[in-house]
């Protein structure tokens, strides 16, 4: 009988076979389910969006590779996190801003907003909106101000959100489903977003739970007020297109890393986000109100996963 | 009931979501079973404890003639089972032997006697025996039969009866569930339903007889329930089917589907609430063992893996592991021998672990040192990987590698769900591997561990490729998950021991 040579032979814990899944094939997916997205941004803000897009992109990556040689850590940028990052914080900006500004927002975003939790997976808050909510506390002029899409001259308008909110008008709804209005690089095509976001549900990068979620919520609690007071308050299909919600709810508040792990939880998530939205939408001091929507019930994660821990099978 | 009917919807629905493949794809040999026997060769070393039960004091020495189906050892004063010689032949060594747990199959060290014989081929015939007329057996006689014959060390705690094989009564047992089911990938069936029908129908017929009060739950897969045909026979046999997806193959889970989860509260035995689970092969011994009075002296091993012929060989008890591999082919000595499933089972650390009535299965797969050349390349993006990463390849000295035949990186939890989202008991692997790393045992505990069921699709699905299976078999032992120890570990170094306080033999005395 042949011998085998024991002193290759491992003894390691099953399972023996993995299914292939790797994160940075998830964060991959991400990446690649932003493209019609990033393909919109470009196509109705040129040079806007793409200035902007490769800042971002160059700024979160170096940042990351920088903190990680500055902490001592091996320096890793195969996960591919750092990429997705710059380009959500990219796409959550206001076309044409200046590029000091994206460059600080995505450094904020990777270094304030990720690394110094501890890097990828510990993170508390969405990494990408706290680059913004950074850059809306810091710059808030340079913030709200919004080109119109059609052309490149810069043409200081309202976003379709503040248009409603505070001048009482309407942007006719397909324009927004389409994207032909002016508000950030990523969030004014909702059917580029629509696109990539369905391919992220198919693949199971995101959550449909929390998607499903915050839409259903959206529409039901928009629904109701619109049912109470069509005049004071704006229609659902309004809500739901206009501004940052079709982003949010495919790519932000679907972020593994910052939402419950708990299948309740994730629906209790969806539906918080939702809910949020509208409120700060209708009641808050800012037209918009996705993204603090989504960073409150970021900070609700670990109260949500301790109090939606299930039932095992056979009783409890 | 309704935790029941919920968890009747598979799980392995979200694993093909998740990513993109069925484990049943991977398997592409599924033939039918064909049974193969292999005589001894120059030698077997029968281990003293084999199954459930107590390590057994010999009661041959060096130089004894022994044969076939004498019984070499037994204590009637301890819970074990009889053990039989599995060739005739001479004695040649009685010494302590390596050896695996029955439940996990994890290596034991040298803590059982083996009883070495040499097989004198001379002295081979099986004498010929008249068949008994079970039905007229009483239950009691039935259930010495099957202690006497070796039939009962089964299972995770024995098979009750009467005598000490056991340390419950025949009188707990309620339900008994035969376990048909093979849901993982290249393991397959022990028993040939087709050539053995009538063996296994008269072997679940004599269970029956042999514990009148329980009910019997014969759970089949597909496969199975084609060849089995109608068997409505007895009232208290009851068939249930299921799909061969894992962890349908794992006795708790199906006791958890058969008969309702909410009794089944906590990770202790099946036998705790009066279930006892049987191999499939339990009806075949037990009608060899009542009917022909025939000692277990034989186990059959299910050969499988991506690369090599797969079948059942039927081989006396005691022969190596590595003198079974010699012989299959397209085995290479570099291979990764995993004693059970590639899901559930450890890996072999040495050749000569004789195959004993525990071993059910051996796998053949790619070695962790063994990495594809391009495996980057090849076509479909999702598949399952058996190699080291592509990248650790490329880069021999990035001092870093993966436990057993993960392919890639390392990474820290995103939360990303997975594992939640495939367990087939509703725990939360991540929580446990969170609350563990900070060594918040409470905190762990009242996630309820004890309650996996080692089935491995957490690790299997996690794309950060973190050790779920084994953090949760550590939590399980209400130990602080030993995370930190092992998540990455240098190049060469010995993993798995645990560190124990030094002795007391160390230089601290010559310091002192």
């Amino acid at each position: 009988m042949a011998e085998l040579d024991t002193s290759r032979v491992r003894v390691s814990h099953s399972p023996h076979i993995h299914s292939g899944t790797k994160t940075s094939e998830i964060m991959k997916g991400v990446a690649f389910a932003l493209v019609p997205a990033v393909a919109a941004s470009i196509y109705f803000f040129r040079l806007d969006a793409v200035f902007p897009l490769i800042t971002s992109i160059v700024a979160s990556v170096l940042s990351e590779a920088l903190f990680q040689k500055v902490m001592g850590k091996e320096i890793d940028l195969s996960d591919y996190s750092a990429l997705v990052t710059g380009i959500l914080v990219a796409l959550v900006l206001p076309p044409g801003l200046p590029l000091f500004a994206v460059a600080l927002g995505s450094i904020f975003a990777v270094v304030i907003g990720k690394q110094l939790f501890g890097g990828l997976g510990k993170n508390i808050f969405n990494p990408a909106l706290i680059g913004r909510a950074f850059l809306v506390a810091a710059y808030p002029v340079i913030m709200t101000s919004w080109v119109d899409p059609v052309g490149v001259d810069a043409v200081t308008s309202a976003t379709p959100l503040a248009a409603a909110r505070f001048d009482g008008v309407m942007t006719p709804l397909w324009r927004l489903f389409v994207g032909n209005i002016s508000g950030s690089l990523g969030e004014t095509s909702a059917l580029a977003l629509l696109i990539g976001g369905l391919y992220l549900l198919y693949k199971g990068y995101a959550d449909w739970r929390i998607t499903l979620g915050g839409f259903s919520s959206l529409l039901v609690l928009s629904t109701v007020l619109w049912g109470i007071n069509p005049s004071q308050f704006s229609q659902p299909l309004f809500h739901l297109l206009a501004g940052g919600f079709f982003i949010g709810a495919f790519f932000m508040a679907t972020d593994p890393a910052t939402t419950p792990i708990t299948k309740s939880g994730r629906w209790i998530f969806g539906i918080g986000f939702g809910v949020l939205t509208i409120v700060i939408r209708t009641w808050g001091g800012y037209p918009e109100g996705v993204m603090f929507a989504i960073l409150l019930m970021n900070a609700f994660t670990p109260l949500i996963n301790r109090f939606t821990v299930p039932k095992p099978l056979g009783g409890g | 009931m309704a935790r029941f009917l919920k968890y009747k919807n598979t799980k392995m629905v979200n694993i093909v979501q998740i990513s993109g493949l069925n484990l049943q794809k991977l398997d592409r040999s599924k033939t039918k079973t064909k049974l193969e026997k292999r005589p001894p060769g120059d030698f077997v070393v029968i281990p003293l404890k084999d199954g459930f039960g107590s390590s057994l004091i010999p009661e041959v020495e060096a130089g004894d003639r022994v044969k076939i189906g004498q019984i070499i050892a037994r204590d009637d004063g301890g819970v074990s089972t009889p053990v039989h010689s599995s060739v005739s032949g001479t004695v040649l060594d009685v010494s302590f032997m390596k050896y695996v747990h029955e439940e996990t199959l994890g290596e034991l060290p040298d803590e059982i006697i083996g009883v070495k014989v040499e097989v004198d081929r001379s002295f081979w015939e099986v004498e010929e025996v008249e068949e008994v007329n079970w039905e007229k057996l009483a239950p009691s006689e039935i259930r010495s039969s099957l202690y006497r014959n070796g039939v009962t060390s089964f299972g995770q705690t024995g098979i009750p009866s009467g005598h000490w094989s056991s340390f419950y009564d025949p009188s707990d047992v309620s339900d008994i569930i035969v376990n048909a089911v093979k849901s993982e990938p290249f393991t397959h069936h022990r028993v040939d339903f087709e050539g053995e029908l009538e063996e296994f129908k008269h072997g679940l017929e004599i269970i029956a007889r042999g514990y009148s009060e329980a009910k019997i739950h014969l759970a089949v897969d597909p496969e199975v329930q084609e060849a089995l045909g109608d068997l409505s026979s007895s009232q208290r046999i009851s068939v249930r089917s299921f799909q061969s997806e894992h962890p349908n193959g794992i006795d708790k889970v199906l006791a958890r589907k058969i008969l309702g989860g909410d009794q089944l509260d906590d990770g202790g035995f099946l036998m705790d609430y009066g279930i006892l689970a049987l191999d499939e092969v339990v009806p075949i011994h037990a009608y060899g063992a009542v009917v022909l009075d025939h000692p277990v002296s034989t186990t059959r091993v299910s050969l499988g893996g991506p690369e090599i012929s797969n079948v059942v060989v039927e081989v006396p008890v005691g022969l190596s592991a590595g003198e079974l591999l010699d012989g299959a082919q397209g085995y290479k000595e570099e291979d990764q021998v995993i004693l059970g499933g590639p899901l559930t089972g450890r890996v072999m650390s040495s050749p000569e672990i004789p195959l004993g009535k525990s071993i059910p299965s051996l796998v053949l797969m790619k070695g962790p040192e063994r990495s594809e050349v391009l495996a980057w390349l090849k076509p479909g993006s999702k598949k399952e990987s058996f190699s080291r990463a592509f990248i650790s390849s490329l880069l021999p000295n990035l001092d870093r590698e993966l436990d057993s035949g993960i392919h890639g990186e390392l990474r820290p939890c995103i939360s990303c769900g997975y594992c939640t989202e495939v367990c087939p008991v509703d725990i939360l692997p991540y929580q446990i591997y969170h609350t563990g790393s900070h060594d918040l045992v409470d905190e762990v505990n009242r996630l309820q561990p004890q309650r996996c069921v080692d089935c491995g699709l957490c690790a299997y699905v996690c794309p950060s490729k973190l050790p779920l299976s084994r953090v949760l078999e550590d939590a399980k032992w209400n130990q602080s998950p030993r995370v930190k120890n092992y998540v990455v570990y240098e190049k060469g170094e010995d993993k798995i021991e645990p560190s124990l306080p030094e002795g007391p033999n160390d230089n601290r005395g010559e310091a002192s």
